[in-house]
C-alpha cells in the first residue's frame, strides 16, 4: 500500500508538484504571518516586562515620541539641563529616578560602527534598568572605558575590544534580548557619553555652545506601587519643568494596538489565502479521484476494501500536504531573519526575539496545519471515490 | 464439485428506462469447467460477471459460493472473496498507471494478505511474452501488451474462478490461441473459468456453452 501511495505521488509528477506548491504556499505565508505576530507580540510582552521604567521624562518641546525613544536604537539628539533630574525626585509617587545622556555613533566615520545608532551614558550608581537584563549578573561597576552591548551583539564579544567613535572599549556585558531598541543600544558610563561629544570632531561642532557635562537627556522613572501613570504626568505638565513624562505602558498598549490590528488584517487575508487553498485543493483532489476511477474500480475489484482505498487516496495527499507543509514551513523559516530585519527597518519596533523555540513551534504549527488543509481538501472526494460502486467505476471510469 | 451457484438471479439497471439484462439466472460453476457465455453486445454478459465477481449486487435471487450465500457477505468480506477467489479480466484494459507492469503483479498478488510469490511473477512474464516489458509502466504497452498483462495479472494470485470478458480483444491470431490455451490450461488445475465472448470460435473451445438472450442463460446445443 506504501508503495502504490508513494509511486502515485513520484509517478504523477507534475500534478503532485502542482498540488505540494499549492500546499507550500499556503503554509509559507501561514507561517511568516504566525511568526512575524509572535515575534512582535511577544517582543512587545517582553519590553513590557522588562522595561522597568514606568514613565520617561523627555525634553518638553523633543519632537521624538515615547515609541521612537523605546523601540529603536536610531539616535535621538534631545538634551535638558540637569537640574530637571533634581526636581523630577521632589515630584510624588516616585520610587526611583536615574538619568541617561545620549549620543550616537556615526555612518562615515573610521574606527566605529559604520551605522548610526544610540549610544546611552547610563549613571550606574542611580541605573534601575540595566540589571534585570544583563546577560552575566552581579556587575559591581562600569569604568569609563568599558561597554555594554544590545542583545543583538553576541555574547561571545564580550572582553573583546570595540571601537566607537574612535575611542577604545572594552565589552564588558551584553544585554538578554527585550524587544526593545535597547537590543541595539551601546551603554557607557554617563560622563564618558558626555566626553565623547566633546572629543568627536564631528560631534562636538554640535556642543560650541553647550556643555554635555550639564545636560541629560531623558530621566527613567519608577513609580511607587499604586502611582497614577495618568495623575502623574498631569502632575509633571502642571510642575513648569523642563519635561513631559512618556508613560511606557501606554506607549506599548499603543503600539500593541495598531500592531494587532495590523496582524488581524494579515490573518484575515491569510484565511482568505486558506479557503482559496483548500477550494483549490478540493478541486484538484476532486478531479484526479474522477481521473481515476477506473483505476479505483480496479482495486476494489481486486480486493481492496472501501477502507483502504479511502486510506489509499488520504495517504496520497496526507504526504503531499505534508511534504508542502515540511517546504513551506522550511522556506518561511529560512526567510523569517531577513524578513525580522525588514520589519526592523520599516517598524519603530524592535522585533529582537526570534527564537529557536518559537520557530519550532511555527515550523511544527505549519506542518500540522498542512496535513489537516490535506485531509480536509481530500476527505469528500475520498470517501465518494471509496464509496462508489465498483462496477460503475470500471465501466464508466467517473463519478458525478 | 460445485464452486459457486446463481439461482433466479434478477438485476435491473434504472437508466431513464428500466433495463433488465439478468432476468431469471440459475448456473452452477463447478471446478474445472470452462464455460463460454455467449451473446450480442450489451445483453448483459458482462453484468452477469459483475454479479459473480461481487462488484455488483443483483436485485434477487441467490449467489452463493462454496455454500456461503455471498449477498450476506459484508464489503471487508466480500473484498478478501475477490481477493483470494476471483481473477478478473475485464474487457477495458485497465491497470494501476504508476506501477510497472511487474510491479501490478506483485501488488495485485499481495491484496488481501496473499503470500508475495517473485517466482511465479517471472514465470507468468515469460508465459505471456512481458519478460523483457516488465519495467515498463501501462501507457508504454501496446493494446495487445496490456492485454496479456491483465490476463497474467488475473493469473498472479492462482484464484478458484477466473471471470473473463472478451479475453481476446485487441490480441492477435497468436496470442488468442495462447491466452484461450492459457486458460484451457487453469481448468486442468481445477480452476473454473467463465468466459464471456462473441466469437464462437474461441467459444468453441469451452466446454460448455450458454446464449445469454432476454435475460436468460440457455445452453447451446453442440
Amino acid at each position: 500500500m506504501l508503495m502504490l501511495i508513494w509511486n502515485n505521488i513520484a509517478r504523477r509528477r507534475t500534478q503532485s508538484v502542482i498540488t505540494v506548491t499549492i500546499t507550500t504556499l499556503t503554509i509559507f505565508v501561514f507561517v511568516m504571518v504566525m511568526g512575524i505576530f509572535q515575534v512582535v507580540t511577544q517582543g512587545l510582552e517582553l519590553s513590557r516586562e522588562r522595561l522597568g521604567a514606568d514613565a520617561i521624562l523627555v525634553p518638553k518641546y523633543a519632537s521624538a515620541s515615547g515609541s521612537d525613544l523605546l523601540f529603536t536604537a536610531l539616535p535621538e539628539n534631545i538634551y535638558m539641563d540637569n537640574e530637571v533630574l533634581e526636581q523630577a525626585k521632589e515630584l510624588d509617587g516616585i520610587a526611583a529616578v536615574t538619568p541617561q545622556f545620549y549620543n550616537q555613533t556615526l555612518d562615515l566615520s573610521c574606527c566605529d560602527t559604520g551605522t548610526e545608532r544610540r549610544i546611552v551614558g547610563y549613571d550606574f550608581e542611580t541605573d534601575f534598568i540595566l540589571p534585570h537584563h544583563l546577560e552575566i549578573s552581579g556587575q559591581e561597576s562600569l569604568k569609563p572605558d568599558e561597554v555594554i552591548m544590545g542583545s543583538n551583539y553576541s555574547p561571545d564579544l564580550i572582553g573583546q575590544m570595540y571601537f566607537l567613535l574612535g575611542k577604545k572599549f572594552t565589552i564588558v556585558n551584553v544585554l538578554k534580548p527585550t524587544g526593545s531598541g535597547m537590543d541595539d543600544v551601546f551603554f557607557m558610563d554617563i560622563d564618558m557619553a558626555r566626553q565623547m561629544c566633546l572629543d568627536s570632531p564631528e560631534i562636538a561642532m554640535h556642543w560650541k555652545d553647550e556643555d554635555p557635562f550639564t545636560k541629560i537627556s531623558v530621566i527613567m522613572v519608577k513609580f511607587q506601587p499604586g502611582t497614577d501613570g495618568e495623575a502623574f504626568v498631569k502632575q509633571v505638565e502642571e510642575s513648569g519643568m523642563d519635561c513631559r513624562a512618556v508613560l511606557t505602558s501606554e506607549t506599548i498598549s499603543t503600539l500593541q494596538k495598531q500592531l494587532e490590528a495590523i496582524m488581524k488584517v494579515m490573518f484575515a487575508l491569510w484565511m482568505a489565502a486558506l479557503a482559496i487553498a483548500v477550494l483549490a485543493l478540493t478541486g484538484r483532489f476532486n478531479a484526479l479521484a474522477k481521473e481515476r476511477q477506473k483505476e479505483i474500480g480496479l482495486l476494489r475489484a481486486i480486493g481492496l476494501t472501501k477502507g483502504k482505498v479511502f486510506s489509499l487516496i488520504i495517504g496520497e495527499t496526507g504526504l503531499m500536504a505534508l511534504m508542502g507543509g515540511l517546504l513551506g514551513s522550511g522556506i518561511a523559516l529560512l526567510c523569517m531573519g531577513p524578513a525580522i530585519e525588514l520589519l526592523r527597518e520599516a517598524f519603530v519596533l524592535s522585533p529582537s526575539v526570534w527564537t529557536n523555540s518559537m520557530a519550532a513551534i511555527c515550523g511544527i504549527t505549519g506542518v500540522v496545519l498542512a496535513v489537516v488543509l490535506g485531509f480536509v481538501s481530500a476527505v469528500s472526494p475520498a470517501l465518494k471515490s471509496a464509496s462508489m460502486d465498483p462496477q460503475t467505476a470500471i465501466t464508466r471510469g467517473e463519478v458525478n | 464439485m460445485e464452486i459457486c451457484k446463481l439461482e433466479h438471479i434478477h438485476k435491473d439497471y434504472r437508466m431513464g428506462e428500466i433495463v433488465t439484462p439478468l432476468k431469471d439466472i440459475s448456473l452452477t460453476v463447478n471446478k474445472g469447467d470452462f464455460i463460454a457465455v455467449e451473446g450480442p453486445s450489451g445483453i448483459g454478459k458482462s453484468t452477469l460477471l459483475y454479479v459473480m465477481g461481487t462488484l455488483l449486487k443483483a436485485d434477487e435471487g441467490i449467489y452463493t459460493y462454496g455454500g456461503k450465500d455471498v449477498s450476506q457477505f459484508n464489503d471487508a468480506q466480500k473484498s478478501e472473496f475477490r481477493a483470494k477467489k476471483i481473477g478478473f479480466l475485464f474487457q477495458d484494459s485497465t491497470m494501476i498507471q504508476a506501477l510497472t507492469l511487474r510491479e501490478n503483479l506483485i501488488f495485485t498478488q499481495g491484496v488481501g494478505g496473499n503470500k508475495k510469490n517473485l517466482k511465479k511473477v517471472d514465470e507468468l512474464l515469460y508465459q505471456f511474452g512481458l519478460e523483457d516489458r516488465a519495467d515498463f509502466f501501462p501507457h508504454q504497452l501496446s493494446g495487445g501488451q496490456r492485454r496479456r498483462a491483465m490476463a497474467a495479472r488475473c493469473l498472479i494470485h492462482e484464484p478458484e474462478l477466473i471471470l473473463a470478458d472478451e479475453p481476446t480483444n485487441d490480441l492477435d491470431e497468436h496470442w488468442s490461441e495462447e491466452i484461450i490455451r492459457i486458460l484451457k490450461e487453469q481448468t486442468t488445475k481445477g480452476t473454473a473459468v467463465v468466459m464471456v465472448t462473441h466469437n464462437s470460435r474461441w467459444a468453441g473451445q469451452a466446454t460448455r456453452r450458454l446464449r445469454l438472450e432476454d435475460g436468460v442463460l440457455a445452453d447451446i446445443a453442440e
